[in-house]
Formats: structure tokens, C-alpha cells, sequence
């Protein structure tokens, strides 16, 4: 299989990143399962606790929080959280941006230009703002912010499908079933899709930090996963009240955001660099 | 932005009027957007007044808002509160929302210049300085230190930045408006992002640039390495330099969004993000209608400066 093959001839720190994957979706979904506490069980009498390494004891590896939250069970959970709406989130705008480009770049005429001019006006206004505004209008519930979060790139997708199915429809084959009389949806689902996909998988990989991040960032602010759901973000808000005297609480879900971010990124670029993207994204 | 689509007439004046008409369309597309947003959604009255109202007040005031009259008829209206300025009374803080969100804006801009200078300057530095000897070891760590500041989200680097320097250092202010120290940690966390987003993007291009036959000339004739930098590749390179000050600026709007909440910094991103927390609707919708107008206007200049620079464009010629 050539996915083996990329794999094993990437470089190390590559490597690296793809086996952490690994482990924190190994991690997650055995969380499912398993977890050393649940992650709203509150034990007053062990509030507070710092990490194992900083005095506190092994049943909370990672130390409590004020209401005597186990840190540990909390970041899994949070991690869980965070990674499902964020990979939920993003095949809702995948699929919306991948459908809007597959349809103005295959029909063109009115379609293309209504769709091209919302892709303009997404590019040119910042979606975070467009964010807030929806929170407010629709509310906070889960749904409505997992979709909101995944239609943060659908325009980027919209566009690069757009412009590489308008390359491939004057390919012959596609001419070929169109005069062996193959409807529109026939040659769009056998002939163009299946050729956009492996992009699409590419664009995938390259916006999921991008919404991790933002998904975090909303619930650090409060306006995203409302509580006492733990998502990694709301944690980091959370415990931004206790940075002088118990600032672990902050800390452990702002280092593991910060790495997922950074390996995240790392993988993307470098796939980036091993497949022929269209510049724009 | 595409900036060859659908040129027909040629002229600077042509392609100034486009491009201005483009923006006024997108400006009008938030209006639209913002309007149709709050009425479909939702009664604005109750919006309004989320502590909730009499059927007879909510009545009177439908009717005088003129809710009761076609979306069309309001959408007009509408327009011309906004053209003159009157875009509601804040619901928490009972004054005009121009006040309320203009003051907020004043803060986030002592931050930004700062950030603006900041990040152009520590962003083309380490830009130019990953890009002389791509594959050695100082350029490998700065273009890490990029990727780090490129992907880890403000709020992180903000919260990271009080906790060594503001508790454990003690070296510096990490809450509110204080003397100049206090700008310290705002200003470093606003400008990792946008630096990292200059740096990426000044090391792809003088690394293209650095490939070009001229650059070969020019070090064949002898040149050194900072004539061959200065003169030779980084003026070419920085060509599309106006992109870069485009990117900043939005860069560092979206920015304040997520991280002046941390350090309790007044501006236009505590002052939406408040607005999102208290449900307080004029004051967000006129933030975003000003917010986006401010991302359209530069993207505009962005686009004109563009023309300036390159001919080409504005000709019409594919570029």
C-alpha cells in the first residue's frame, strides 16, 4: 500500500508525531470504557491536590481541581470531547464546501456564480465574528456549535474542489459518458468525486488543528461546550481563576492543547509538502 | 482574493471602481447578513430585552421599531439608522453602541500598533534569517519556533506568557492598564500568531526568490551574501509586502477576539466576547458590521496597492 510506504519513509520527528496520534486516540477510545474517575465526580474532601510529581499522591496523578475533580480522568475526557466535536464538526463542512465546489464546478452558470459569491463573502469577512454572532442568535447548544465550528473552512474546500473539477470534466472520459447519455449525478459520482477525494482527505488532515483550536479557544472563552461538560479549553478557562495558587489546573490542558496543536500542524505541513495542493489553501 | 477574474475594462480607474464596488457589495452582504440574521432567528424585541417584557410593551415596541411592517420595508429602515450612525442602545451598558464599541476599539489599537510593529519587524527578521541556509540547524529551530507560534492558539500563549513572567518570574503585569510594562505580555501574546504568519510567509518567497537565475548572476559577479539579501532578493520578495501588512491586520483583529480577555485588557475583543456572555445583541451586531468593514477596507487598499505595484494586474494580463 503506497499510504505504508509514505509513511515509512518520512522522517523521523514525522514518525513521532504520527505514533502520539496513535496514542491519544488509543487513549480516548479506551476512555470510553475506562477512566480512573468520572469527570463531574467531585470529592470535596480532596480538592485542590497538586500533581503527583509536586507533592500530591498517586491517586490523582495530575491533582484536583476546587470542586475535587480528578485532573487526569477530566483531560481524557476533555480530550475526547474536544476531538469528537472537532472531527464531526469538520466532515459537516467538508461535506457542504465539497458538495457547493462538485456542483459549481461541474454545472457552472447560475450555480457557480451564486456559490462563488458566498465563497467571496466568506473570504472576506472573518468567520470568527460570524461565530459569535450565531452563538448569540442560536444559542450554545452542542449541535449548533459543532456545525458552526465545521463550516469554518468550507468556502477553502468549495474553492479547491471547484477549481479541480472544472479540470477534470473536459477529460474524455468524462465527455465519453456524457455522450454515452450518463446523467449528471452518474458522471459527478463515478467521475469526478472519487478523483477529488484523495484533496479532499489532504484538506482534512490540514483544517482539523485549525478547528480543534477554535473549538478551544470558544470553550476557553465560555461560549463554547457549556459546563460541566470538560472540554480542554473550558478546563484552561476554568482554572484561570486559581493560576496563583493551583495553577496545574491550567496548565495540564493548555500543554496538551498546545502539543496536539503542534504535532497536528506538523503532520499537515508535511503532508502538504508531499501532495500537490492548489496554492490557496 | 482572486485579482485577474473577469476584467474587461482596462485602466486604473476601471479597476479601482471594481474593486471599490466589490467592497461596497461585501459591506452591504453584512448588513444583510447581520439583519436577516437577528429577524429570522428570533423576535429582536425579546433579543432586546432578555428579562423578558408585558405582551403590551413588547407590542408597542414591536410597533415601534416597525416590526409589524414588511422585512423589506425594515431592512430599509435599517439601512438608514445605519448610514447615519444609529445602530441601537447597548442593553448592558445602557449608551449608544457606537460609544460603547469605538471606546473598546481605542484600547485594541494602543495594543496593536505595537503588535503591528512587533510582528512585521520580528516576523521578516527571522523570515529572512530561516532562509539563508534552509537546511542548517539555526534556521530548523526558527522555523519550529514559526510552527509553534503559527499553530498553538493565543489564548494558550497568553495564559503560558502570565503564568512564567506575571507568577512565577514576578518580572511582569499580567492584568489590566498599568504604566508601559503592562503592554509587555498583551503585546508578545497578540504578536506570535501574526510574526509567525510574516516569517512563513517572507522564508517561502526569498526561498523561491533565492532559486531565481538573477540571484546566481549576481553572487557569480562576485557580490556578498548581505548585498546579494538586500538588494537583489528581499526587494523582489517583498513585492506583495502589502499582503503581508493585509494579513497583519486581520491577523491581529481575530487575535484580540481570544486573547485580551486573559489579561483583562478593555478592548474590542473583551467588549464582543462580553457582548456574546450577556446575550447583549446591539452591541455585538454593531461590533461585527464595524469589524468586518475595517477586514473589507484593507483587503481593499490591499487589493489596490496590488495594482499599483504590478501593472499587470490592473491591465487585466494573467499574472
Amino acid at each position: 500500500m503506497t499510504m505504508v510506504h509514505t509513511v515509512r519513509r518520512a522522517p523521523w520527528r514525522i514518525k513521532a508525531c504520527l505514533a502520539l496520534i496513535a496514542a491519544v486516540l488509543i487513549v480516548v477510545i479506551a476512555s470510553t470504557w475506562w477512566l480512573p474517575y468520572g469527570p463531574n465526580t467531585t470529592d470535596l474532601s480532596s480538592n485542590n491536590l497538586p500533581p503527583a510529581l509536586l507533592g500530591g499522591g498517586w491517586d490523582h496523578p495530575l491533582g484536583t481541581d476546587p470542586l475535587g475533580r480528578d485532573l487526569l480522568s477530566r483531560t481524557i475526557f476533555g480530550l475526547k470531547v474536544s476531538v469528537g466535536v472537532a472531527s464531526i464538526g469538520i466532515l459537516v463542512g467538508c461535506a457542504v464546501g465539497v458538495v457547493a465546489g462538485l456542483l459549481s464546478g461541474y454545472l457552472g452558470g447560475f450555480v457557480d456564480k451564486v456559490v462563488m459569491a458566498a465563497v467571496d463573502f466568506q473570504f472576506a469577512v472573518p468567520y470568527t465574528l460570524m461565530i459569535l454572532m450565531g452563538l448569540v442568535l442560536l444559542g450554545t447548544d452542542i449541535k449548533v456549535l459543532i456545525v458552526m465550528l465545521g463550516l469554518a473552512h468550507w468556502e477553502s474546500y468549495a474553492r479547491v474542489i471547484r477549481s479541480l473539477s472544472l479540470s477534470l470534466r473536459v477529460n474524455q472520459y468524462v465527455e465519453a459518458a456524457e455522450a454515452a447519455g450518463a446523467s449528471r449525478w452518474y458522471v459527478v459520482s463515478r467521475h469526478i468525486f472519487p478523483n477529488v477525494l484523495p484533496t479532499v482527505v489532504v484538506m482534512l488532515t490540514l483544517y482539523f488543528p485549525a478547528i480543534l483550536t477554535l473549538e478551544s479557544s470558544l470553550s476557553f472563552l465560555g461560549i463554547g461546550i457549556q459546563p460541566p461538560t470538560a472540554s480542554l479549553g473550558k478546563m484552561v478557562g476554568e482554572g484561570r481563576n486559581y493560576l496563583i495558587t493551583s495553577w496545574w489546573i491550567s496548565l495540564t490542558p493548555a500543554l496538551v492543547i498546545l502539543v496536539m496543536a503542534l504535532v497536528a500542524q506538523t503532520v499537515g505541513d508535511w503532508l502538504k509538502s508531499i501532495t500537490d495542493l492548489p496554492e490557496t489553501v | 482574493m482572486s485579482t485577474t477574474e473577469g476584467r474587461t475594462r482596462s485602466g486604473v480607474y476601471g479597476f479601482i471602481g471594481q474593486r471599490a464596488l466589490k467592497a461596497l457589495l461585501t459591506v452591504l452582504a453584512v448588513l444583510l447578513f447581520v439583519f436577516f440574521g437577528s429577524r429570522l432567528t428570533g423576535d429582536p424585541i425579546s433579543m432586546m430585552f432578555p428579562e423578558g417584557l408585558t405582551q403590551q410593551q413588547h407590542d408597542a415596541l414591536t410597533h415601534r421599531y416597525g416590526l409589524d411592517r414588511s422585512m423589506l420595508d425594515q431592512f430599509w429602515v435599517y439601512l438608514k439608522n445605519a448610514a447615519t450612525g444609529d445602530f441601537g442602545v447597548s442593553i448592558t451598558e445602557n449608551r449608544p453602541v457606537t460609544t460603547v464599541v469605538f471606546g473598546a476599539a481605542a484600547q485594541t489599537l494602543k495594543l496593536g500598533v505595537w503588535a503591528f510593529l512587533l510582528s512585521s519587524i520580528a516576523g521578516i527578521a527571522i523570515g529572512i534569517a530561516a532562509s539563508l541556509k534552509p537546511e542548517g540547524r539555526l534556521s530548523k529551530t526558527l522555523m519550529f519556533l514559526v510552527c509553534a507560534g503559527y499553530s498553538i492558539p493565543g489564548f494558550i500563549v497568553a495564559i503560558l506568557l502570565v503564568l512564567i513572567f506575571g507568577y512565577y518570574l514576578q518580572l511582569l503585569p499580567s492584568l489590566g492598564q498599568g504604566g508601559p510594562a503592562s503592554y509587555v505580555l498583551p503585546v508578545v501574546a497578540l504578536s506570535a500568531r501574526p510574526a509567525a504568519s510574516v516569517a512563513r510567509y517572507v522564508q517561502n518567497s526569498l526561498v523561491d526568490v533565492l532559486a531565481q537565475q538573477y540571484i546566481r548572476t549576481a553572487r557569480a559577479k562576485g557580490m556578498g551574501q548581505r548585498i546579494v539579501i538586500l538588494k537583489h532578493a528581499f526587494r523582489n520578495a517583498l513585492v506583495p509586502l502589502v499582503t503581508v501588512v493585509g494579513m497583519l491586520v486581520i491577523e491581529i483583529i481575530s487575535g484580540a477576539l481570544f486573547i485580551e480577555v486573559v489579561f483583562s485588557w478593555p478592548g474590542v475583543g473583551k467588549c464582543l466576547i462580553d457582548a456574546v456572555l450577556d446575550k447583549d445583541f446591539p452591541v455585538l451586531q454593531f461590533g461585527v458590521v464595524m469589524l468586518s468593514m475595517v477586514v473589507i477596507v484593507v483587503n481593499l487598499l490591499v487589493d489596490l496597492l496590488y495594482g499599483v505595484i504590478d501593472p499587470r494586474l490592473r491591465k487585466g494580463v494573467a499574472a
